[in-house]
Formats: structure tokens, sequence, C-alpha cells
């Protein structure tokens, strides 16, 4: 495979994960997740009582979403974020098990160099593990974009998300590798799609694994847990 | 389930099929059909004694469960009852008459802001914790108000650890220094000595624990007492 990748990477390579977890002393769980420029911190509080008691729900708990980016206001592109990651969140966390109570996740950018919604549900993962927050499994996600001479480039910059032709943010589940989210932007054939998505459902593999051993490594001991880059193969 | 004990699991491990009707399922724990799942991460621990299995890791948030002993703050003060904040997601109800020789005409002197040392009576996910401070003979055994001392938080990993028999951190501080403690499994814990310096001491070496290996926690003590007289 030819390199045409500006920052050197192959086409089926995604940048090197860091995590450190535990960094915020008031929070339940925290964490924060790096993918060489994108870095994403999370925060989880709960099960705390409802803020707000108009949305408490009387047999499962309400998972809030907040996402702030590094600069400027949340805008309306930051809602819909906060949307698909509460909807992806939602469907791991097991919300029936403390009733009318509320799970706060926050987000916070510190640098966005593409790939962030992916980031931040990964960083949701691992801060939602060291909360303590009962889960049906564990969560891992993955940016695409597809380009005009059809090739796919995963994990993308935010030069790469500007100048493709389609965009799509994946997350599976752990459990039965079923697909927990799916959001394309732009015109993309359903040959390419499905063509991907065996590489998404590897690509999403790696970072569950790398989870796994970002958790197994804190609770042995060590706080922070850093890789490689990887490539996937298909 | 015994390959999985005492070692790292994560949510959605299946860790065994239900065989042995009588084993029992704690914290972190789920019974889905004939499996049991972990719903949480950590280090799956079992007791031998009360064919107990659960999983150990650093949360601090504290869920109530029946039988725990906890480190409760009066919030609210009413007629017949207190609400006391046991740092669970809603605040525990407390009786007046729930403590020994409590009548109609002898409640207990309480206001807000005191701390109670508690037993969990009612946890259930859909009703409102209560406590009591009363042991299961009815007496007081320890339990009701803490007065004086100093509170602090700690992970409830720890909290559980320090009430463990082969916790040896508390043994050894003893030799040292005489006080007195209160440990609640929410992550509270109350010590009291004769010094605040004492009181000082005790806490760093508890909150340091986690960090240093038992046998130098003598050590530890030694240097913390020396340094500071």
């Amino acid at each position: 495979m030819t390199n045409t990748r500006n920052d050197g990477r192959l086409n089926n390579q995604i940048r090197a994960f860091e995590s450190e977890q535990s960094l915020l002393n008031k929070a339940d769980g925290s964490a924060r997740f790096t993918q060489n420029k994108s870095s994403v911190l999370a925060a989880v509080y709960g099960p705390i009582e409802v803020k707000n008691s108009r949305k408490q729900k009387i047999l499962k708990s309400l998972i809030e979403v907040s996402f702030t980016p590094s600069v400027g206001n949340t805008t309306y592109l930051d809602k819909e974020k906060e949307l698909l990651i509460k909807n992806a969140l939602e469907s791991i966390i097991l919300t029936t098990l403390h009733p009318r109570t509320q799970i706060s996740i926050i987000f916070q950018v510190f640098s966005d160099d593409g790939s962030i919604i992916s980031c931040a549900i990964n960083a949701a993962c691992l801060a939602l593990l060291d909360a303590g927050i009962e889960m049906q499994g564990l969560i891992g996600s993955v940016t695409l974009c597809y380009n005009h001479d059809k090739s796919i480039y995963l994990d993308p910059t935010a030069q790469e998300e500007k100048e493709c032709k389609s965009l799509s943010v994946i997350a599976y589940g752990s459990q039965s590798s079923q697909i927990i989210m799916n959001k394309t932007e732009g015109t993309l054939s359903m040959d390419l799609y499905f063509k991907s998505l065996p590489l998404s459902k590897e690509a999403c593999d790696k970072v569950i694994s790398y989870i796994k051993l970002a958790v197994k490594n804190r609770i042995m001991g060590t706080i922070s847990t850093n890789t490689t880059s990887t490539t996937i193969e298909s | 389930m015994e390959n999985f004990v005492d070692q790292f699991v994560v949510p959605g491990d299946v860790i065994a099929k239900i065989e042995d009707l009588k084993v029992r399922i704690g914290h972190g724990l789920l019974q889905s059909k004939d499996q049991i799942i972990a719903s949480k991460s950590g280090i799956l621990r079992y007791s031998k004694h009360h064919k107990f299995y659960w999983i150990e890791n650093e949360q601090k948030r504290y869920i109530p469960q029946v039988e725990d002993m906890v480190v409760g703050v009066i919030t609210e003060k009413h007629a017949e009852s207190f609400k006391v904040d046991i740092g669970s997601s809603c605040s525990a109800l407390l009786s007046a008459y729930s403590f020994e020789n409590a009548t109609k005409s002898n409640k207990p002197l309480l206001n807000v802001g005191n701390l109670v040392y508690a037993r969990v009576s009612v946890a259930n996910k859909d009703m409102e914790p209560e406590i009591v401070c009363l042991s299961v003979r009815n007496k007081s055994e320890g339990f009701g108000q803490l007065m004086a001392g100093y509170l602090f938080n700690c992970t409830l990993g720890l909290s559980h650890y320090l009430l463990s028999e082969d916790c040896p951190i508390l043994a050894t501080l003893g030799k040292h220094i005489p006080f007195e403690i209160a440990v609640g499994v929410n992550g509270r814990v109350w010590v009291n000595s004769k010094s605040n310096l004492h009181t000082i001491i005790i806490t760093n070496t508890i909150l340091n624990s986690q960090f240093i290996p038992d046998d130098q926690i003598e050590n530890f003590i030694l240097k913390l007492i020396e340094s500071r007289t």
C-alpha cells in the first residue's frame, strides 16, 4: 500500500492511544483519552440525585452529557455530538439498576485534530469504568473517512476530515460485536460502506482491547498507559 | 467460577454458569439466565466462609446495601426522624426511635451537621435507604453519635480493606498511638485521638497505606512521629 497521507500513516493505520485515569479528585470517575493531537477529558458523576426533577425517570437513571469544545462557546454542532454520545452510552450503561438517579458525563476537549467524537466515546468508556458504573459491556469507537478516489482513511485528522467526500463515526460494543452507533455524513455508496465495516470492526476491537489493558494497568498500579500506532488488517 | 477468583474482569465477562445454587453474588455481578456476568471492572473476590463472590474496585460513589456500616452526616432534623447524608444518590432516613433506650420522651439530641455511625436496615433501589443506630441485638454496640474527632473520605475499596481481618494497618497504628476509629463502608472514616498531631498521622498513614507495602508501614509511622516531635 502506498503512503499517501500527510502525516506519513498508512490508509488503515490508527494513531497511537494514550490515556490517564482518575486524574480528577472530585469526580467519581475521570479519564483522558489522547490520539496524537486529539485529546478529550471525560468526567463521570453518579449515580447522584436528579438535578432537574422534571427530567427524572421513574424506571431508569437519567444520562446527561455535556460537551465543551477547546475554544469558543458550545454551538449546535456540539449539541449534536452530545446527543450522539448520549445515545451510544445509554445502550451500554445498565440504567435500570439505579432508578430515579442521574449519571452526568462531562467532556472537555483539550485539542481537536479530527475523530473527536470517537475520542470522546473512548474517554467516556474509560471514565465509566473508573467510576464503577454498571455496564453490560465495553464500547469502542472509530472514525473513517471516504475519499473521492474511493480510498478509506482510518482515524482521520481534521485536515483529512475537511477534504474527504464522506465521513462515518462508528461504535461497537464488546458484547456479541454489535454496532451501537453509526453516523454518516456526505454521500457514500453502499458497496464502499459495507466494504469498510470489517475494517471498522477490527479497529474498534483494537480500541476495546486497549481499554481493557488500560483499566487493568490502573487497577494493578500504573495510572497512564500508551501504545504505539497500529495498522488494522481487514 | 473458581478460575476467575483474584483475576481481573471487565464488564461483559461471563464468569460462570450457575451450577451450585448456594452461591451468593454481590457488588458488580449480575445474573442473566443461568450465567453470571460482571458489570464492573475490578478483581473478582471470593469469601469461602460466606460462599460469596464480589468485584473489588476503587470506586468512590457509595450504593447502599443492607447491613452495611456507614458514617453519615445529619442534614435535616424533623420531629421524629433525621435525614442523613451517607454519600449515596438519595439521603437516608434515620428514625429518632432507632437508638438504644430512645422513647417518645427521651429522644437523641442530634443537630444538623453532627456525625452518626449507623447500620443500613433498608436498601432498595426504588426506595429511600433507612439506617438505624442499633445492632442486630437492639443494643447500641458502638453505633450512635460520633463526638469530636476528624472525618475524611477514601475509596470504597480502602474502607472495605480497613474492616477486613487481614488488614495490619490499624493494629500497627495502635501499637504506637492510642486512638478511636469508625470506618464506614461508604468511604468515610472518622478518627479521634488525644492530639491533633496524632489524628493527622493516623489519617496520613491510612490514606497512604495503599502505596506502602505492609512491612514498611511501621517505619512510615515511626518516621512521621519522629519528624513532628
